[in-house]
């Protein structure tokens, strides 16, 4: 089947090949770098944890290094922005805090000057873009500038297209048709859940399941569907309801779960009602951590002390009641000795409210975090950033807190998203990411068809919907 | 490749140097130690495609080891593989050719692409070879990468060039570095079948003493011990395969021949780029065979026709090679009194110098005579100064150069002065001269509009007067005669044939002294228009220069003997 695919895409400089979730993308990617007709190719794609999926599967089929180049396309373009920066307009410099959406026009720019042209084409003998329905306008337009010197060949899924919210659109799925040779159904067969100790059917029945999105943009779930589905009416019941079905996953202790719902609101809910022993799923780039890291740099104790507190408050059960007392003494001017509960909390808050230094917030921070009894961190990946960032602090002020942040941020960038058995998120932060268990938490008229496609297809083993009936109509259907 | 920049600090004899404008060809001229040999080791340098380049304490400037040494060359027409990415391709520069230095690149089209690459040595004595970007910032540059930068020097030892070894120009000639490998190998399996151990007794009788007492210890080997040849260490390394001519090794041919094979294996390894650099180019070479290589290596017809150019950058203290050259292909080197070092184009006005005295651009200070009397007479006072002194002007750096009159002596004066050169001018003080174009040299003429044939009739001793009327008489016979006694307003009788002491008593000496001189600068009556005449001159002036002296012959060319001798 892959092989008849690979075939396809070499049959045209600019083609492109639709591929279902679980359906052998990477492999096909990986194939295309393989063979001996693509010389050295300049692969791209989105994400750091895609650089990484794409990067095993090439050295497990033992592909030369230099047959291939392989970068974000980000990370790829400021290179070649900040190369020549007279070109392309880039900042030198910017690459702790890099201006994302002006790299890509800058090396737009240098790829279409006689210089830039010039070294595509001695570099590569092509470029590969994966998850290319996730390209915005800019990066598909350097794209297209990369397509004038060298074959261009993209891989993605106009089902898994997920806005999300930012200044430069994602590139429509018309304009791929018309700039590209599209290839429908390159890739079709669920390959993912015919692998041992999967669930097959469950494979197969996602494949009616795409065709039945596609056709008539809802989805009926039949009596013997090969998942479970749980009644629930969102609208009428309590949310509190929604715990229950994510308990009820029966999994062995190996075996990872996600829960799948729309609104980042309705996780931090979900998660507070588990106890915090289900995390969420974080991007990397939340901004309100680099808020914080700017915030401290000039602040004085009383104002340290509260946005810190506020900070890791919103991300851990309890603890903001816990120590609300201790906050309020803080900022009235008064002193912490008359509280007795969570005593040495209170107390390292003071000691950071009379000498705010990052080691004083180290030390709450981590005290709070090893404490585990009264609260749980839901939200792991920016507080986890904090620490590194303070733990890098050497100074006796904040000043260094907003580089060490950025440092922080791309440190954890490269290393990938924590993961946890148990977790939940939103459609669009679980792209990409694999479980063993789902369970979609549905609420009419909430998810697109798109969101929904990605939410069915995170799980090789169980699926379990939640939802007021058995035919979910997506939004805008 | 091209070089197009070059810039050295700390490095041997030059503190700092900047040559922009580097020409397709450029043959560095200067007098000796002015640091054209530096200026070639530097770019080998760096340049080279060895490794281990050692440096010692004395290649840094006046020993001073704390001021690292820096060889920074721009370059251009760059191998394509150094246009990838991953090599140098977010490394380069444009190239402003109206400033001759590398710039942040445009991307305009037909933009000249520059890599500048830096060579730094330290105290500590470790080459470190890097490419320097836009930032300033520096990224490895590899011996490999240089290597594919196709630069030769041809210096006195070029023979390694003529061998199949690491770096040398025929093995990158040679496809491929493995087919010398294996032909090594099978000619070691050859020797090694073919050596006849039985003519070795001497050596057996060793092999079975060890073989008798190995039993005693208990070694019993398989086979008898025997002489042989081990492959490992009959080390027929690369480099054993060499050029032979016949069953002669090219290495026994004469240098000149070896010089020009290495020059040829380059330029077709080279093949579109590539750049060469040698050291005394006519080292070993005739005039011909200098100008024919001048030619094929700067693909001028006939010779060099439909073949590719490389850039040569050379120095070379030969005539014939500079009479080859255009002037933008002779560069002029200085060095100042701390260190600095400065290259200049040859302007194209001093073009005319190239071709008819190529010679004084070799020289370190030029006397520009006025016409061929003055270079006679120059060329005799070195003979009579070398005797009282045994300095020659050639000893001294100085050269003489024959200015033909006009205006001409001031403006090649005037240019060579731009170009460093210490410059004397010895002329007429007529109105022709034009003096004002001969900026920065030292003027020496005769007073009161006095040509060189009038100062000397009338301060020379009489003595000398006679033998210059004897020569006159000598070379215009009558029509002499009778024009002298025209001009002395005596009979033309009075004017005896073969007698000049009669010419001079006719009218006395003050009005002999008077019309001989006048009648000298005529250009019918040129009896001292020749080197061999002025010559004859020069050694009168030399031999009667106790006599006249405070005369202003005595003050003009004893100001000329202080710039030659001082």
């Amino acid at each position: 089947m892959a092989n008849a695919a690979v075939e396809a895409m070499f049959g045209s400089t600019r083609s492109f090949a639709v591929a279902a979730a679980g359906c052998g993308k990477t492999e096909l990617l990986a194939q295309l770098v393989a063979d001996h007709r693509s010389g050295r190719q300049l692969v791209l794609t989105h994400t750091h944890a895609g650089v990484a999926a794409i990067k095993k599967r090439l050295a497990s089929m033992r592909v030369p290094h230099d047959k291939f180049h392989l970068d974000t396309i980000a990370g790829w373009c400021l290179r070649y922005g900040a190369a020549y920066p007279t070109i392309s307009g880039c900042r030198p410099g910017a690459e702790a805090d890099p201006d994302w959406t002006a790299a890509y026009p800058g090396a737009e720019k240098v790829c279409r000057t006689a210089l830039g042209k010039r070294v595509i084409s001695e570099s590569y003998n092509g470029v590969l873009v994966d998850e290319y329905q996730d390209c915005s306008l800019k990066q598909h337009a350097l794209v297209r500038a990369l397509a004038e010197c060298i074959p261009c060949r993209g891989v993605g899924d106009p089902l898994q297209t997920i806005f999300g919210f930012r200044e430069d659109p994602v590139v429509p799925w018309a304009t791929i048709q018309s700039d590209f040779e599209v290839l429908a159904d390159a890739l079709t067969e669920p390959w993912r859940w015919r692998r041992e100790g999967r669930n097959a059917a469950l494979g197969e029945w996602l494949v009616g399941a795409r065709q039945q999105l596609e056709a008539t943009g809802r989805l009926v779930i039949a009596e013997d569907a090969p998942i479970t589905w749980v009644r629930h009416n969102a609208a009428i019941e309590a949310p509190d309801a929604w715990a229950s079905p994510c308990r009820n996953v029966n999994s062995p202790a190996t075996e990872t779960v996600v829960a799948i719902l729309k609104w980042p609101n309705r996780c931090k809910d979900l998660a507070r009602r588990m106890g915090g022993r289900w995390p969420i799923v974080e991007r990397f780039d939340d901004s309100d951590l680099l808020r914080l890291g700017v915030k401290l740099v000039d602040a004085d104790g009383a104002t340290v002390v509260e946005s810190l507190v506020e900070f890791v408050s919103e991300r851990m059960t309890a603890m903001g009641t816990a120590l609300k007392t201790a906050v309020d003494a803080i900022k009235a001017g008064r002193g912490v000795s008359r509280i007795t509960k969570n005593r040495e909390h209170a107390n390292r808050l003071s000691t950071l409210a009379n000498v705010p230094t990052p080691a004083n917030a180290l030390a709450w921070l981590e005290g709070v975090l090893a404490h585990k009894d009264d609260w749980w961190l839901y939200r792991r990946e920016c507080v986890f950033q904090l620490r590194e960032a303070l733990r890098h602090c050497t100074g006796n002020t904040f000043t260094e807190l907003p580089d060490m942040v950025a440092a922080a941020r791309t440190r954890a960038r490269h290393r990938g998203r924590l993961t946890h058995r148990r977790t939940i998120g939103t459609p669009l932060l679980v792209k990409g990411l694999e479980f063993d268990h789902a369970v979609l938490l549905w609420e009419p008229d909430h998810l697109s068809a798109q969101e929904l496609y990605v939410a069915l297809t995170r799980a090789s083993k169980s699926l379990t919907i939640v939802s007021n009936s058995r035919t979910l109509i997506p939004q805008g259907a | 490749m091209r070089l197009r920049r070059l810039q050295i600090e700390n490095f041997r004899g030059v503190k700092a140097l900047d040559w922009r404008h580097i020409a397709e060809t450029a043959a560095l001229v200067g007098p000796g130690d002015s640091g054209k040999s530096t200026i070639l080791d530097a770019i080998e340098r760096v340049l080279s495609p060895k490794w281990n380049v050692s440096f010692d304490d004395t290649d840094f400037w006046d020993l001073h080891t704390e001021a690292p040494i820096v060889i920074r060359a721009t370059i251009t027409n760059l191998p394509s593989s150094f246009y990838r990415d991953s090599k140098f391709g977010l490394l380069l520069h444009g190239f402003d050719t109206t400033n001759g230095e590398a710039v942040r690149a445009s991307g305009d089209e037909g933009e000249e692409h520059a890599l500048v690459v830096e060579l730094r040595v330290d105290a500590s004595l470790e080459p470190v070879w890097t490419v320097v970007d836009g930032d300033g910032e520096r990224h490895t540059f590899m011996a490999r990468d240089r290597e594919a930068l196709g630069m030769l020097r041809v210096g006195g030892y070029v023979d390694h060039h003529l061998a199949w070894s690491k770096g040398s120009v025929l093995m990158r000639l040679t496809d491929s570095g493995d087919a010398v490998g294996a032909v090594l190998a099978e000619a070691t399996r050859q020797a090694r079948s073919e050596l006849k151990t039985d003519g070795l007794e001497k050596l057996t009788a060793a092999a079975q003493k060890v073989e008798a007492l190995g039993k005693n210890l208990g070694v019993a080997p398989k086979n008898a011990l025997v002489p042989h040849l081990d492959v490992l260490s009959l080390s027929v390394a690369a480099g054993a395969l060499s050029l032979h001519d016949g069953k002669v090794p090219t290495r026994r041919a004469g240098l000149g021949t070896r010089r020009l094979l290495a020059v040829a294996i380059q330029r077709e390894a080279a093949a579109q780029s590539g750049l060469t650099i040698v050291d005394e180019f006519e080292h070993g070479l005739e005039p011909h065979r200098i100008r024919r290589l001048l030619r094929v290596l700067r693909g001028r017809a006939p010779e060099g026709e439909g073949l590719a150019k490389v850039q040569l950058i050379l120095t070379t203290h030969s005539p014939t090679v500079l009479h080859e050259l255009e002037s933008t292909e002779v560069a002029v080197t200085r060095r100042a009194a701390d260190g600095t070092v400065t290259v200049q184009s040859l302007p194209a006005a001093v073009d005319y110098i190239l071709k008819r005295t190529p010679h004084a651009l070799l020289a370190r200070k030029v006397i520009v005579a006025e016409g061929a009397t003055e270079v006679g007479l120059c060329h005799a006072l070195d003979e009579a100064w070398t005797d009282e002194t045994g300095a020659s002007f050639g000893y001294r750096g100085v050269a003489v150069v024959d200015g033909v009159g006009g205006t001409q002596p001031a403006e090649i004066s005037g240019h060579l002065a731009s170009l460093g050169y210490e410059v004397a001018l010895l002329i007429d003080s007529d109105a022709k001269a034009k003096v004002s174009k001969a900026v920065g040299a030292q003027v020496f003429a005769w007073p009161h509009g006095l040509c060189t044939e009038q100062c000397l009739a009338n301060d020379l001793p009489a003595a000398a007067i006679t033998q210059m009327a004897t020569v006159a008489d000598e070379r215009g016979g009558r029509s002499v005669r009778e024009a002298l006694a025209d001009q002395l307003g005596a009979s033309r009788a009075s004017l005896k044939e073969g007698d000049p002491r009669s010419w001079i008593t006719a009218k006395g000496m003050d009005a002999f002294r008077k019309a001989f001189g006048d009648l000298a600068k005529k250009k019918n009556q040129a009896w001292f228009k020749t080197r061999d005449q002025g010559a004859f001159l020069g050694r009168l002036i030399a031999e009667h220069w106790s006599a006249i002296a405070n005369t202003p012959t005595h003050k003009v060319i004893g100001k000329l003997r202080d710039f030659t001798h001082g």
